[in-house]
C-alpha cells in the first residue's frame, strides 16, 4: 500500500509537468449568450412510443428531450414523459423561470456514455446510466449575472415506469462517485 | 544532458513528490453538483459503505443517519410506508443522510444531503429498524393459536348434521421486541380463519372453508355462521382451524406502519366421531 502510495506521488508531479506542456485544453462552452432560444436542427419526439421503445431507447428520447428543454424554453413534451418525477417536474418549472423571467441556458446538456442493465421489476426498472454533462451557460433572468457549471463525468440513477402508454421516468437521481 | 542534470531533475521531481503527496482521501464519495441545473432537484445516492466511511472520517463536514425516506408524508408530519431500495440483487430501505459543516455545535445544523439504502447486511450497523426486520420478528413472536371449538361438544356430532364450529381468537395480539434498543411493539389482529373439517386421509370431507368469520357459539334460533355437515359417517376425523394474522408496529411510540405480509399459524387438531342417528321406539 505505502508502495503504491509512494508511486501515486511520485507520478503526479510527473503528470503536472505533462499537463504544463498541453497547450491543447478543453472547449468550455458554446459562444455568445442569448435570450433568443436556438433551434435545434432535430427536436426529439415526444410521443410515447412503449411498445416498440427499449427502456434504453426511452432513456436515450428523454435525455434527448432534457437537453431540448433547456436551450428552448419549451417544457412540454419533457414533462409529457415525467409526470410521476418529483426533479424532473421541478426542473422544468425551473426553466420556466428562467426564460419566463428573460433569461437563457446554453449547453450542450448531457451525453450518455453508457446504460448500466437495469435492476427491479421490468415494469419498473431502474438504470444507472453514465453521462458526460457537458458545461452550462445560463442567466435566471435578463437582470440575472451570467453563471457557469462547469459539467462533468456524472452517473445518474433512473427509475422508470412502464404502462400501456409506454415508458415515463418516476424519478431521477445522481450517484454519488 | 549531463549526469548532474539528470540528478537534479530527479532531485526536483522528488521534492515535488513530497511537496504535493496528499494522504488519498478515503472514499470521500460525493455528488457533482456543479455538473449542470437539473442536480439542483436531484437527491444524492450513496452506498452504505460510503456512508460508513463519511460518517467515521469527518474533515470539512460531519455527517450523520438521518431517519428514513417517507414513502408518504402526513400533514401531521408522520411518516409513512418507508420506501424500499434495491443495492445489487437486495432489497432494502432508503435512509437520509444528514450533514453540517464540522464546526457545527447544534442538530439544526445537519440538512438532508442525500440518500443510502440499507439492505439486511447493513441493518446492524446502522441500527435500522426496518419493516423487513419487523417482519421477521412479527414471524418468530410464538402468536397463540385458535382453539377450535365445536358443538356439539362431547366430541360426537351426526352425520348430515350441521355442526357447528367458533374460536373465541379475535382480538389483536401484542408483543414487544427490542430491536437496536429500539422498543417496537408488534401488534397482530386475527383476520382470517382456515376451517379444516378433517385431516387428509381421514374422510371424504377434507375440503376447507375460509371465513373472516370467528364463528360462534350455538344460539336457539340464530343462523349457524360457521358450519359443516359431514357425509362420512363412522368415522373419527380430526378438525381443525388456522388463524392468519395480519400485522402492524410502532417504533418507540410513533406512529403505527403496516406490516405487508401475513403470517398463519396451524391450529391443534381435535377428536370429532362422526355417527349416525339411531331411531329407538320409545314407550
Amino acid at each position: 500500500m505505502k508502495v503504491q502510495r509512494l508511486l501515486t506521488a511520485l507520478a503526479v508531479p510527473l503528470v503536472l509537468l505533462v499537463s504544463c506542456t498541453n497547450d491543447n485544453p478543453d472547449p468550455i462552452l458554446a459562444p455568445t449568450p442569448s435570450s433568443t432560444p436556438t433551434p435545434t436542427s432535430a427536436a426529439p419526439s415526444p410521443t410515447k412510443t412503449g411498445e416498440s421503445e427499449t427502456a434504453e431507447e426511452f432513456i436515450e428520447r428523454w435525455v434527448e428531450l432534457s437537453n431540448e428543454m433547456q436551450t428552448s424554453g419549451d417544457t412540454e413534451a419533457y414533462r409529457l414523459v415525467s409526470t410521476n418525477c418529483l426533479p424532473c417536474q421541478d426542473f422544468a418549472s425551473q426553466i420556466d423561470d428562467i426564460y419566463e423571467s428573460g433569461g437563457f441556458v446554453e449547453t450542450k446538456g448531457w451525453r450518455i456514455l453508457s446504460i448500466s442493465e437495469g435492476n427491479g421489476p421490468p415494469n419498473k426498472p431502474s438504470f444507472d446510466v453514465a453521462i458526460d454533462a457537458r458545461p452550462t451557460r445560463y442567466a435566471p433572468s435578463d437582470r440575472a449575472q451570467e453563471s457557469t457549471l462547469v459539467g462533468g463525468r456524472i452517473t445518474e440513477r433512473f427509475d422508470l415506469r412502464l404502462a400501456a402508454d409506454g415508458w415515463s421516468i418516476s424519478n431521477m437521481s445522481q450517484v454519488a462517485s | 544532458m549531463s549526469v548532474r542534470g539528470r540528478l537534479g531533475i530527479i532531485a526536483l521531481l522528488v521534492q515535488l513528490s513530497v511537496v504535493l503527496y496528499v494522504e488519498p482521501a478515503a472514499a470521500d464519495e460525493v455528488c457533482n453538483s456543479d455538473s449542470d441545473l437539473s442536480q439542483a432537484h436531484q437527491r444524492c445516492i450513496f452506498t452504505a459503505s460510503d456512508v460508513r466511511v463519511l460518517i467515521s472520517n469527518q474533515s470539512e463536514w460531519k455527517y450523520r443517519q438521518g431517519p428514513q425516506l417517507c414513502g408518504r408524508l402526513e400533514t401531521t408530519g408522520s411518516c409513512y410506508s418507508p420506501r424500499a431500495c434495491q443495492s445489487g440483487a437486495d432489497i432494502g430501505t432508503w435512509y437520509i443522510l444528514d450533514r453540517a459543516p464540522v464546526t457545527a455545535t447544534t442538530d439544526d445544523a445537519f440538512v438532508p444531503y442525500g440518500v443510502f439504502c440499507v439492505t439486511a447486511k447493513d441493518e446492524y450497523d446502522f441500527r435500522a429498524v426496518t419493516k423487513r426486520r419487523v417482519t421477521e420478528e412479527f414471524k418468530a413472536v410464538a402468536w397463540p393459536k385458535a382453539e377450535l371449538i365445536v358443538q356439539p361438544s362431547d366430541g360426537r356430532t351426526l352425520v348430515n348434521f350441521p355442526t357447528n364450529f367458533y374460536t373465541t381468537l379475535t382480538d389483536p395480539q401484542t408483543e414487544s421486541v427490542d430491536i437496536f434498543g429500539h422498543t417496537v411493539v408488534i401488534e397482530a389482529t386475527p383476520s382470517s380463519y382456515t376451517w379444516h373439517w378433517a385431516q387428509p386421509g381421514e374422510s371424504d370431507d377434507t375440503a376447507t372453508g375460509q371465513t373472516t368469520d370467528p364463528g360462534a357459539a350455538y344460539v336457539q334460533g340464530r343462523e349457524l355462521s360457521v358450519a359443516h355437515e359431514y357425509i362420512d359417517a363412522d368415522v373419527v376425523v380430526h378438525p381443525s382451524v388456522d388463524v392468519t394474522y395480519t400485522g402492524r408496529y410502532r417504533v418507540d411510540g410513533g406512529d403505527w406502519e403496516t406490516i405487508d405480509e401475513t403470517l398463519t399459524i396451524a391450529g391443534s387438531v381435535v377428536d370429532l366421531e362422526i355417527v349416525t342417528a339411531r331411531v329407538h321406539l320409545v314407550g
